[in-house]
Parts: C-alpha cells; structure tokens; sequence
C-alpha cells in the first residue's frame, strides 16, 4: 500500500474523499523499473492502472511480421512525465491495453489494481462517476495531444 | 424531440432505464445540415452533445500560423460516422470544444441540450455515469483510431 497523502498530490485522484483515497491507498504499491523494462504490452489485459513518480516512460505501437524480425519497428507516439497517469484502459471495457509502454530511464511507478477499484465504483455511484469523468479528461487530453501529432505531419494534396 | 424508442438504438443510450431514456429523450430535437456548414468551432464553449445520423463530418485543428490558402480550412484530423456521438466534451471538463465539426455531404444530426443534460445528471448519479462512460469509451476508440492514423502517417 501507499500512504493515501502520497496519491492526493495527483491530480488525477483530486477528486477523492479522505475515506476513499485511503481504500485506494490499500491497493496502490510503489514499484521501480530498470530502463528498457516492459511495463505492459499491447493487447494485454489491462488490470493496473498507473501514475508516474519519477523517471519517463514511453507508449509505443510495436508491428512485428512473423518470420521477419528485420521488419521490427516501433512507433513511439507518446512520451509519459512525472506526474501524469497511464494505463486508463483498465477502468474501461473491453479492458485491453492499446499500447506497449517502456520505462526510458530508471523509473517508478505507483500501480493501482483496477479490480478493487471497480468493486468500490460498484457500491458507491458518486465515485463511479467521478471516476469514469477523469478517465474520459485524460482519454480526452490524449486525443488533442495525438490529432495536433497528426496536424503536423498532415501534408496538403497537391492539385494538379 | 427524437423518441424515447429511437434513441435507445443507439448504443450510447442503451444502458438507461425506460425513466431515463423518456427523460434525455425531452432534451433532443433533429436537425438537417448541408454540405461544407460548419456546425460548431474548436475553443468554443460544447453546450451540444450531437449524434451523427446520416452523411459525414470531417474534424478540423486550425493552426493560426498555418493561414494559407489551401489550408484555410484547417487540418483534417478526424472523421464522424453515422450512429457515432460527437462534441462529446461537453459531459467532460472544462466543456470546451477541441475541434472544429464540419459537414461532408447533407447531413441529419440529432442534437442534445448539454446544460439541462448536465443538470439531469446531478439529480441521478447513475445516468451521469452511464453517459460519461459511453463518451470515455467514445474518446478511447478516438484515441486509438487516431494512433492508428499517425503510425500510417509515420511509416
């Protein structure tokens, strides 16, 4: 577990009362990654949720054709900073991961099991919202930040 | 107004109760746009929460350094298809529009007045959950569609 003071300083869980921060603080725990380590991969059941304490992680789509290791490449779209959370798709259905994500340097994270949580959301509606609104700003902020990517590398059609 | 029986057609709606759907269902009326309108504008206040039901809307960024004569416009970086939601920041923070929404084709949308949505939502917390859930799921599709996009723009 964490101390519940620990996960009030993010934004993200701002919106949690004293007694649920500590609930949540419950199924939280701090972990450290090497860089390089995997933290979770595309197409993974996604069961954690994440935030960022310290370090860089990057959210990267990895094609690989079979037979053909030299075809490996990867995309790396999104770059995660301290402070800001990853892994939104465990509060969601289908709860499958849409990206790989891999620690840059040195970093740690503090996980939270996304299964507690939803049986807490279950009980008690005002959380289910606030939490599922959250989930939606960050689904947003993602959004802008992937369609101003794709303004930039938007060329216009030449007419000829 | 769009019936309470229409609407439940689409899976946006399809988790509310009958009491719900009557209610959400008062907050509706339909509306035809034609080809090229533009139906609302990024930084703008999302008072809307539209369905697309029939033709197509192309999203725009518009990046003020970029004026040009070709791009006057905007960028292209999405589109909508019909039985799809869009202005859905208007049941998330800060309600504010991201996007400009621009008709391709004659266009049939219903549209939601968010406001009195809203205030349906602090008086029946499960409907509040159930419809922002819907529009988290609608950004996350977003989201990976538009991952997608890029990785091809990429390669």
């Amino acid at each position: 577990m964490v101390h519940p003071e620990l996960l009030s300083r993010y934004p993200f869980f701002s919106f949690l009362k004293p007694a649920q921060l500590k609930k949540i603080a419950k199924v939280a725990k701090e972990e450290a990654y090497e860089r390089g380590a995997i933290l979770f991969r595309e197409n993974d059941k996604a069961n954690a949720f994440y935030i960022l304490l310290k370090g860089s992680v990057e959210l990267l789509f990895v094609v690989d054709v079979e037979y053909h290791p030299e075809l490996h490449k990867e995309l790396r779209f999104r770059v995660i900073y301290p402070g800001e959370s990853f892994g939104i798709s465990a509060f969601i259905e289908p709860h499958i991961l849409t990206s790989t994500a891999r620690a840059v340097e040195p970093s740690s994270v503090i996980k939270i099991e996304a299964g507690p949580v939803l049986e807490m959301c279950q009980k008690d509606e005002k959380l289910a919202y606030a939490l599922i609104h959250q989930v939606a700003r960050v689904a947003v902020d993602r959004l802008n930040a992937t369609r101003l990517q794709l303004a930039a590398v938007w060329k216009p059609v030449e007419i000829k | 107004m769009i019936s309470p029986e229409r609407l439940r057609q689409y899976p946006f709606f399809g988790s509310l109760d009958e009491n719900q759907l009557r209610q959400v269902a008062m907050l509706t009326e339909e509306e035809v746009y034609q080809s090229g309108e533009v139906i609302f504008h990024e930084g703008e206040v999302a008072s809307t929460l539209y369905f697309l039901l029939e033709g197509y809307i192309d999203l725009y960024y518009t990046i003020a350094e970029m004026k040009h004569a070709t791009l006057d416009k905007g960028i292209p970086v999405g589109e909508i298809n019909p039985g799809e939601p869009f202005g859905i920041s208007s049941l998330i923070e800060p309600y504010q529009l991201t996007a400009t929404a621009r008709t391709n084709g004659l266009c049939r949308v219903i549209r939601l007045d968010a406001a009195q949505l809203r205030s349906l939502f602090a008086k029946d917390r499960r409907m509040a959950y159930l419809l922002t859930h819907q529009a988290a799921k609608s950004a996350i599709d977003r989201l990976h569609a538009t991952r997608i996009q890029l990785a091809a723009a990429w390669a």
